[in-house]
């Protein structure tokens, strides 16, 4: 049996040979998991935790029977990631009775970076001892066993906006947008009306102007009640959508004349990735 | 991976080193030294010419060691040994302790530092050769080592000025190299030094929480005597200097972002060496600016890097080794008062001031920060005092800011709750 010692953040962290895990695994597991779930491709769970750990580090999963369920905000309040992941999105699923596990996020996204493409994944979490076991099964089986936090007590409410504009893009081009946004300037502005969607960024020297018309290949639905412009923090809505973009295909973005922005990436099976970010105003 | 990280760029070098005569291209002067003032200036403090006019040195090395990063991964490593008498030698490398030293006497004890040049690749750390491991030796010393170095010919003269490291003087290849004296090596430093298991972060980490003084750990990442077996290896001493400060903020900043945030406003200042410090905190998350403003040049300019929440990934390529030295201390001040907070360094950098390193932000923010502050209720307030200390107009700062814009626009998720 051989241990490989980590330095991740103090965390403790074994890595086991897959038989000597499978003896190991016999004895400690409780005979009824509170929850257990699996998935064939855990590559789409790497995405989906690295879409929330763009914007926190440590979160609250909220596993109920029907599915997992997590709303936190950054910590300095001007992001929110809101996400859902039904049963339905995983293989198998149990989970007997409502649990909150607290994880650290970029702690799990180390473990889960070097996911092969042909690994499945299991997780199982460890009531008695409070800790979560991950396996990664491919041509070797990796075991990880990483502990949970101490759950918050705080709930996080939705952002109540009137939005007046939705704009439905592929995620690639909004990619493509905001990374061109970002080599210039902190910050970019969104305008829209019934005929286009207009992205401007300025920097000291050079500026940007995309336009998007309603016809064209990236806009998939562009549906305005009133015209709308708002501005908004390129690191934060850069780490947003870079993330959401390796998790979606398609992203629509809701805003308002200086209001929140909510984006929102598709997901199969009923799941939820979306994400509120607050807007830049300029005092006047 | 250090040497992407941590390479000085060009806009670094240009304004750090810059004079009349170079205007930041030190080879004119490497070619023909006889032009540089600052050459020039230390020449006239010490005569020289005098003592090193001979190929064997004897003195107490601070203990110092040197690695330039011209040539990498072949790195020109080795000792410096004084030649000048120095009641307390330790003092020529210990940046923590020299901001009440006037320039002359900071340019008077690096110039009589005689370095000596042995050619390594930054792999040899984990095989030192004999020299190496004698420079290994000195460099876990705590406090001076009578050292003998042997020099195959009389040292060349110049003062070599560099952009993050303190100067040194005259230099010249290794022919032998002893140690008359027994190093003193701490115990915690011979922990660390022995557990070829413990990254070199975390290795930097503990010596530093055992109160081993910063440019001691600098030293001995530079010497390759931080981190695993296998990873084990040479850094040049420019880079060892950012990193060291890198990778003490990380740890810290993790903590602070916990912390409640201040309530209030609060500046604080320093100045020495021809250089002002002023620290700006205000009630936010952790997020940090450090902005850097040269009155040398024939109009003052001033030039900045931020971060919010989430801390940097890549690296601050408008100012550089400042950024890491600035931003420590203010991390090590909130980390000790238990406080969150964003911050706001200003740097500035008159022209009585010559290349002695980047140490004096970090003394200088460090001193500032030990200070009693002006404290007050907006922005506005701490802004118009702000203004009040510095020398270069307000206006150049503000342009130059993102975090200052940031802070004044930046709405919050609570306004919609």
């Amino acid at each position: 049996m051989y241990q490989l010692r980590s330095h991740m953040a103090g965390e403790q962290l074994e890595l086991l040979e897959s038989s000597i895990a499978e003896t190991s695994a016999k004895k400690e597991k409780p005979a009824n998991p509170m929850f257990k779930a699996t998935m064939n491709d855990a590559r789409l769970f790497r995405n989906l935790i690295g879409a929330i750990s763009s914007l926190i580090e440590e979160a609250d999963f909220n596993a109920s029977p029907d599915g997992i369920k997590l709303r936190s905000m950054d910590p300095s309040h001007i992001a929110m990631v809101d996400f859902e992941w039904p049963k339905t999105a995983f293989d198998t699923y149990e989970c007997t009775a409502p649990t909150k596990l607290r994880l650290s996020v970029s702690n799990l996204l180390k473990l889960l970076k070097r996911t092969k493409s042909d690994e499945s994944i299991e997780v199982v979490y460890d009531d008695a001892n409070k800790k979560l076991n991950i396996t990664l099964k491919g041509s070797i089986v990796r075991k990880f066993i990483t502990p949970t936090l101490e759950p918050s007590t705080e709930e996080v409410p939705t952002p109540k906006v009137p939005f007046n504009a939705r704009v439905k893009i592929t995620a690639a081009s909004l990619r493509d947008i905001i990374d061109d946004a970002q080599s210039i300037s902190d910050n970019v502005k969104f305008e829209v009306n019934q005929e286009k969607f207009i992205v401007r960024a300025a920097g000291e020297l050079t500026s940007a102007l995309i336009e998007l018309d309603k016809g064209s290949d990236a806009i998939l639905e562009l549906d305005v009640k009133e015209p709308a412009k708002a501005t908004y923090n390129l690191n934060y809505l850069g780490e947003i959508i870079r993330a959401g973009s390796g998790a979606s295909e398609v992203a629509s973005l809701e805003f308002s004349t200086n209001m929140p922005i909510k984006v929102e990436f598709e997901m199969p099976q009923q799941g939820r990735l979306l994400y509120y970010l607050a807007p830049r105003i300029e005092a006047e | 991976m250090q040497e992407t990280l941590y390479r000085p760029p060009r806009s670094e070098q240009s304004h750090e080193v810059s004079c009349e005569i170079c205007k930041g291209n030190r080879l004119v002067c490497v070619q023909n030294a006889s032009r540089c003032p600052v050459f020039l200036r230390a020449k006239s403090l010490v005569d020289i010419e005098k003592v090193v006019g001979k190929t064997e040195f004897f003195g107490a090395s601070p203990p110092g060691v040197f690695l330039g990063s011209y040539g990498y991964p072949n790195l020109l490593a080795g000792p410096l040994v004084p030649v000048l008498q120095e009641p307390d030698p330790s003092l020529l490398d210990a940046p923590d302790r020299w901001l009440d030293k006037s320039i002359d006497e900071l340019l008077r004890y690096r110039f009589g530092l005689v370095r000596g040049k042995s050619t390594v690749r930054v792999q040899d750390a984990r095989n030192p050769d004999k020299t190496l491991s004698l420079v290994q030796e000195i460099v876990m010393s705590e406090t001076p080592t009578d050292t003998e170095l042997v020099l195959k010919k009389k040292p060349y003269v110049r003062i070599n000025l560099l952009t993050r490291s303190s100067p040194h003087g005259p230099s010249g290849v290794v022919e032998r190299l002893s140690l008359a004296s027994n190093p003193d090596v701490p115990r915690q430093i011979d922990k660390v030094v022995s557990d070829t298991d413990l990254p070199a972060n975390e290795g930097a980490q503990f010596l530093y929480q055992n109160g081993i003084s910063q440019q001691h750990i600098v030293r001995m990442f530079s010497i390759g005597l931080l981190g695993s077996s296998r990873t084990r290896r040479l850094v040049p001493t420019e880079w060892s200097i950012t990193a060291i400060d890198d990778i003490l903020a990380k740890d810290l900043r993790r903590k602070v972002s916990e912390y409640p945030r201040l309530d209030e406003f609060r500046l604080f200042s320093a100045r020495s060496v021809g250089n002002n410090v002023h620290v700006l905190l205000f009630p936010t998350s952790w997020m940090f600016e450090a902005l850097e403003g040269w009155l040398t040049g024939p109009r003052p300019e001033v030039f900045g890097d931020y971060e919010l929440n989430r801390g940097r990934k890549d690296y601050p390529t408008n100012i550089a080794g400042a950024y890491h030295a600035s931003r420590l201390p203010v991390l090590e001040y909130l980390n000790k008062n238990r406080r969150q907070a964003g911050a706001i360094v200003f740097l500035e950098v008159t022209k009585e001031w010559v290349p002695l390193g980047v140490w004096r932000f970090r003394e200088l923010a460090r001193r500032a920060l030990t200070g009693d502050p002006s404290r007050f209720t907006s922005l506005e307030g701490a802004l118009s005092e702000a203004r009040m200390r510095l020398l270069i107009p307000y206006r150049n700062w503000a342009e130059a800011s993102r975090l200052l814009s940031y802070h004044r626009t930046q709405k919050h998720l609570s306004n919609w709750l």
